[in-house]
């Protein structure tokens, strides 16, 4: 059984505290971790990869953020040639192709519209997991 | 009707016959036009440099003088001619019609009707040509207007475009995140979890109101761009005054001290520049956290003969990198991510300053010190 968490990264306390809700509503059986900004994500990748303690199985990674936007921290993350395999799924508020084109040329896994709906976002979280447990 | 319109056109006869001239003359003038005599190049040279020549007369054969070459010039100065030739000489009529001249009259077929005729259709002529110049080079004018006003609404268009973009990505996610919560709400109270309740309750009042500021930032930015700039004269001592006595009381609770340099009279609309410095003041008083006492200074100098305005405080967490972007709408700064705000406001006073014909920029001294600068059209004159 994998202990490798799954990490979100969003500005937006009100999102976070949702998200919180959420997987655990989902029952997610990997412990998750919830972050406000791009250089947290940073400096968490880095002591996980120092301390040895596994890193991530995904990481949901806002588009929208203030100061440094999720495309430029994506970019930030797979420079890195230890955490070019690691799997992000960036999310957005609108379906914008452009957005969606920028995100998979910096190197994103997936490209995800914010669920409208506690329902649709559980399944969203739900089947997510799923994907891991197939690969794993 | 004719005869009235061209009435005291001047008529130049360049002829060295003094009959044929005489009895030009005598014809034009039974029909109402001015005709001046030369009877060389060099006379008619004299005459033509005193100006107003409607028309001329030129006989093709004048001895010692190069009536092609004088056709051409006359032709360039776009002043009609009509040739005097010889009997039998039509081919060199036809030549001279290439080179430009209106007409021309067999001096031996010569009658006061076709003279009148050649003289009147010429000038006509030309006249109907110099017109249709002019309407030409309007036009050109015109169409080049059209052509900045085209790719100046091109780039409105553009900045609509990016501008509709990030509105609607900022409008929708307090929307995905209140219906998020209205599901948990919904949740919690058929659990009959009434302090949870509660809380997802406070997070979509939150989305609310985080909307209800995106539409007022939104409607006054429209309202900036699309209402008359009606200036006048303000005394701008008087009008930021009256604005820091509106923020009274945050001014109190957050123990702000101002100073207030010696400010000019400025052109400019009363209530826009107020709510300039009402944003930028709401600004300092919204994301200033200094460690010690809080200043604020509303700055003025003359800096290359224009009066430079600021507001200047310190506590503030704006770093150099971001200086250009927080003019960008929605633009917001991680630390102020707790802080209410939509991300319109210095885009608004960004706007306002531009209405104005001025510009805007941030200024980092020090550190923890944020210096917004602008000019508005002021002269430099101490009121």
């Amino acid at each position: 059984m994998t202990t490798r968490p799954i990490v979100l990264v969003d500005d937006n306390g009100d999102a976070l505290r949702l998200a919180d809700f959420v997987f655990q509503e989902a029952g997610l059986r990997a412990r998750h971790v919830l972050l406000q900004s791009g250089s947290e994500l940073l400096t968490y990748l880095e002591r996980a990869l120092a301390d040895g303690e596994g890193l991530p199985c995904c990481i949901l990674l806002d588009i929208s953020m203030p100061d440094m936007n999720g495309i430029d921290v994506l970019s930030l993350v797979r420079q890195r040639e230890c955490f070019k395999e690691l799997r992000i799924i960036m999310l957005t508020n609108s379906n914008d192709s452009d957005d969606r084109e920028r995100a998979l040329a910096a190197g994103a896994d997936g490209y995800q519209v914010k669920p409208f709906g506690l329902t649709e976002f559980i399944e969203f979280i739900r089947q997510l997991e799923g994907d891991f447990r197939a690969e794993a | 009707m004719g005869s009235e319109v061209l009435a005291h056109k001047k008529v130049l006869v360049i002829d060295d016959d003094r009959v044929d001239r005489l009895m030009v003359r005598e014809l034009l003038s039974s029909h109402g036009f001015l005709v001046p005599e030369a009877q060389s190049e060099e006379e008619a040279c004299r005459v033509l440099a005193e100006g107003g020549v409607d028309c001329v007369l030129l006989d093709y054969n004048i001895p010692g003088t190069d009536a092609i070459g004088l056709l051409s010039r006359l032709v360039a100065d776009k002043v009609p001619v009509v040739m005097l030739t010889g009997e039998g000489n039509e081919a060199v009529a036809v030549e001279t019609m290439k080179q430009g001249a209106q007409d021309y009259i067999n001096k031996g077929r010569l009658t006061e009707e076709s003279l009148v005729r050649a003289v009147r259709g010429s000038i006509k002529t030309v006249e109907l040509r110099r017109e249709l110049e002019r309407h030409q080079e309007e036009l050109a004018n015109v169409n080049e207007q059209l052509k900045e006003k085209l790719e100046q609404l091109e780039t409105i268009n553009g900045d609509l475009r990016a501008f509709v973009h990030l509105a609607a990505h900022d409008f929708r996610e307090p929307l995905q995140i209140m219906h998020n919560y209205c599901d948990l709400l919904d949740r919690a109270l058929n659990q009959g979890k009434s302090e949870s309740a509660q809380s997802f309750l406070e997070a979509i009042r939150r989305g609310a109101k985080r909307l209800a500021h995106l539409v007022d930032g939104l409607r006054t930015l429209t309202k900036i761009d699309h209402s008359n700039l009606v200036q006048e004269e303000l005394d701008l001592k008087r009008l930021v005054e009256e604005v820091v006595q509106e923020l009274d009381v945050q001014i109190r609770e957050r123990a702000l001290q101002i100073e207030i340099a010696e400010l000019p009279r400025v052109r400019g609309q009363k209530a826009l520049i107020e709510e300039l410095y009402r944003n930028l003041l709401a600004n300092a008083l919204k994301y200033g956290r200094p460690s010690g006492p809080f200043l604020l200074r509303l700055t003025a100098e003359v800096i290359q003969n224009e009066w430079v305005l600021g507001v200047w405080n310190n506590g503030s967490s704006i770093p150099k990198s971001e200086a250009e972007k927080i003019f960008q709408p929605f633009f917001r700064l991680l630390e102020h991510r707790e802080i209410e705000g939509t991300g319109i406001g210095l885009t608004m006073c960004k706007k306002i300053v531009e209405r104005h014909g001025g510009r805007i920029w941030l200024d980092v001294p020090e550190r923890e010190v944020a210096h917004f600068l602008f000019t508005i059209n002021g002269t430099p004159e101490r009121g």
